[in-house]
Parts: C-alpha cells; sequence; structure tokens
C-alpha cells in the first residue's frame, strides 16, 4: 500500500484521504430492531458519513432524526429513478429527511451512504446528502438516487437516529468522522 | 483513532488492455471504493465483474441520469452488470461502492455514480446475485475486444474499515 498514492488519487478523484476518515462507531444488527441511534457523537470532525447496509422486509419511508428533535424542523428534497423507463423525479416534502429508499427486502438489502456537512458548526442549520440505491426487489420496487435534507437548527449535532421499523439481522451502519485540514 | 479509509491498489495502464482487474483483495475492511478514470478506443458501456463471474445474467442494475441538454432524465433497468460508459474523446469518472463484500449473509449490492464530460452523469445501483465474498473486481469495456482499456486509465481500490 502506497500512502501517498492514496492521497494523490483521493484528491484527483474526490474521496478521502486516507488519514483523515476514521471510524466512530458501529452497529451490526442481531436481531429486528425499529432504529439504529449514534449517540454521544464526538465534535471532534468536520463532516459526518454514515454508510448504512440496510436489510429489512418492509417498505416505508427510512427517516433521520437529528438531537432526538422531533419538532417539523426538517426539510428535503430528491432525485431519484424506479428504472421503469421514466424520468426521474423530485419533491421537496417539509418532513424528516429520509436516509434511504424505501424499497427495502430481506433479499435485496439497500444501501446508503449519508453525508452531514459541518454537523458540528453552530452558526449553520445543517445539511445532509444521501446517495442510495436497490435495485433489485421487484419490478416496481428499483430505485437509485440522491436526497438533500436540511436540519434547521444551529445545535451541533451529537446524535443520530436512523428509523425503519423491520430493520433485521445482517443490517450494519457505520458512522466515520472526516476530519478537516 | 486509526485511519480507517486506505488505498488498497492502484492499476495504471502503460498501454491499452482488456481490463483492469484487482485480485486477491484482502478480507479486512468492510466496504470497497473504486475510483475509476478511464479512456477507451471508442464508445462504449463500461461492466464491472466480481470473482470472474462474467454472465451478465447473475447481476441486475438500475440506472438514473441525465445529460444536461435540457432533455428530461432517463432512469432505465438491465440484467446486466453494466455501470456506463466509457468514451475515446473524453475521460470518464466513476466512484463504485461495494459495501459489506465480505458477508456471505446476503445478496451482494454495488451503488455507484459517475459520468463522462460532455455526455451523461449517471447513478447506480446493482446486485450480484452471489453471497460468496468478493475477492476480486474487474473492470472493462462492455465491448471487449471490439474495444479496450486506453494507456493512461486509472482505477484505484480503497478499503474502508469500520471500528
Amino acid at each position: 500500500m502506497s500512502p501517498i498514492l492514496g492521497i494523490w488519487a483521493s484528491s484527483q478523484q474526490g474521496a478521502a484521504p486516507s488519514n483523515s476518515f476514521e471510524s466512530i462507531a458501529t452497529v451490526s444488527v442481531g436481531s429486528t430492531v425499529s432504529s439504529v441511534t449514534f449517540s454521544s457523537i464526538p465534535s471532534t470532525y468536520k463532516h459526518l458519513q454514515i454508510r448504512a447496509f440496510l436489510v429489512s422486509g418492509t417498505s416505508e419511508n427510512n427517516y433521520f432524526q437529528f438531537n432526538s428533535d422531533t419538532a417539523t424542523n426538517y426539510q428535503w428534497h430528491q432525485f431519484q429513478g424506479d428504472g421503469s423507463g421514466n424520468s426521474p423525479y423530485a419533491s421537496n416534502p417539509t418532513s424528516n429527511p429520509p436516509w434511504g429508499l424505501n424499497v427495502s427486502n430481506a433479499t435485496y438489502p439497500m444501501v446508503s451512504i449519508i453525508d452531514i456537512l459541518d454537523y458540528a458548526d453552530t452558526n449553520k442549520f445543517k445539511t445532509v446528502r444521501t446517495f442510495s440505491g436497490n435495485p433489485g426487489q421487484n419490478n416496481s420496487g428499483y430505485r437509485v438516487g440522491f436526497y438533500s435534507g436540511a436540519w434547521r437548527s444551529t445545535s451541533a449535532v451529537t446524535s443520530i437516529t436512523l428509523y425503519n421499523s423491520n430493520t433485521q439481522a445482517n443490517s450494519h451502519f457505520a458512522l466515520y468522522g472526516i476530519k478537516g485540514a | 483513532m486509526p485511519a480507517t479509509y486506505e488505498p488498497i491498489a492502484t492499476t495504471t495502464l502503460g498501454s491499452a488492455q482488456a481490463s483492469i482487474t484487482f485480485s486477491s483483495i484482502p478480507q479486512t475492511y468492510t466496504d470497497l471504493v473504486l475510483v475509476i478514470n478511464a479512456i477507451s478506443n471508442g464508445n462504449d458501456a463500461m461492466i464491472y465483474q466480481l470473482n470472474g463471474d462474467t454472465n451478465g445474467a447473475n447481476y441486475k442494475q438500475v440506472t438514473s441520469g441525465g445529460s444536461g441538454d435540457g432533455t428530461s432524465g432517463f432512469s432505465f433497468r438491465q440484467d446486466l452488470n453494466t455501470f456506463g460508459g466509457v468514451f475515446s474523446t473524453y475521460r470518464n469518472c466513476y466512484i463504485l461502492n461495494f459495501p459489506r463484500y465480505t458477508s456471505t449473509a446476503t445478496y451482494h449490492q454495488m451503488i455507484g455514480h459517475g459520468g463522462v464530460p460532455r455526455d451523461t452523469v449517471r447513478a447506480y445501483a446493482s446486485t450480484w446475485f452471489n453471497t460468496a465474498a468478493i475477492t476480486s473486481i474487474t473492470v472493462a469495456s462492455f465491448s471487449t475486444p471490439s474495444y479496450t482499456l486506453s494507456s493512461g486509465s486509472i482505477a484505484t481500490l480503497y478499503g474502508i474499515k469500520a471500528a
């Protein structure tokens, strides 16, 4: 392995430099739960990334909650396509932002990569970008797309809850911290 | 906390080749990220193959994207292992993610995005209908050997390790 080469390639390609991406916490689901929470998140990073692998038998809206805020302080929009030949579509609801597509089942896990920017900055609202895909549930279940969301709070994000009422065994959620310069 | 996003290997082609393969992938990470910056001798789709499985019927994928020409975007699905385009005029750029690649509990998923300038930008989600741990990844032009990856094409494989 060559860290120098890795850093060079990363700067060219948009991946993280090899010495600035750290694992904070991981949840490996052993039996069905309705949500997963990362709490006591250290404020020592610039950005956060969650890499989620959801095994679920329920098609439902998977949504975030920050710092246990249940009020309507969120908004989001999306761009996604279902592979049916139709154009991708967008919407801009005002509910909690999704952390992944609602098409997962136990055979075809749903994958999401979630970036939470400037999560500890108390001078701005928090923004989230999610890239999510699930290609194989059934003829109506294909999805790939992006979500962009906001939590209208200047509080530092110290906890994140990801909801899906049927989060089954073999689901896996990993929280990473990305350092700034 | 230890650094956890590490380069595993980089291949830079010194001459035209049919494909780029990363083999004997260490099983010590949680996810893999493959960054591709390639050019070809013709305009073609790209494919990926896991563990040498060349049967496109063992994969399926959904693609969404747009061309930026003012028309609506597109979305389609295929029972193939395609993920994008490779052109002779402009280098492409793709980032493919292979989560939980050592797991033998479920089919393997890939999500990725990228594009070719003056063509399209696209997002992909793909399934490989196999539960074997991923030990090798190959990327190639769909119509190989008619089209090959040109000299200067680069691919870097990274490993991400969860705590």
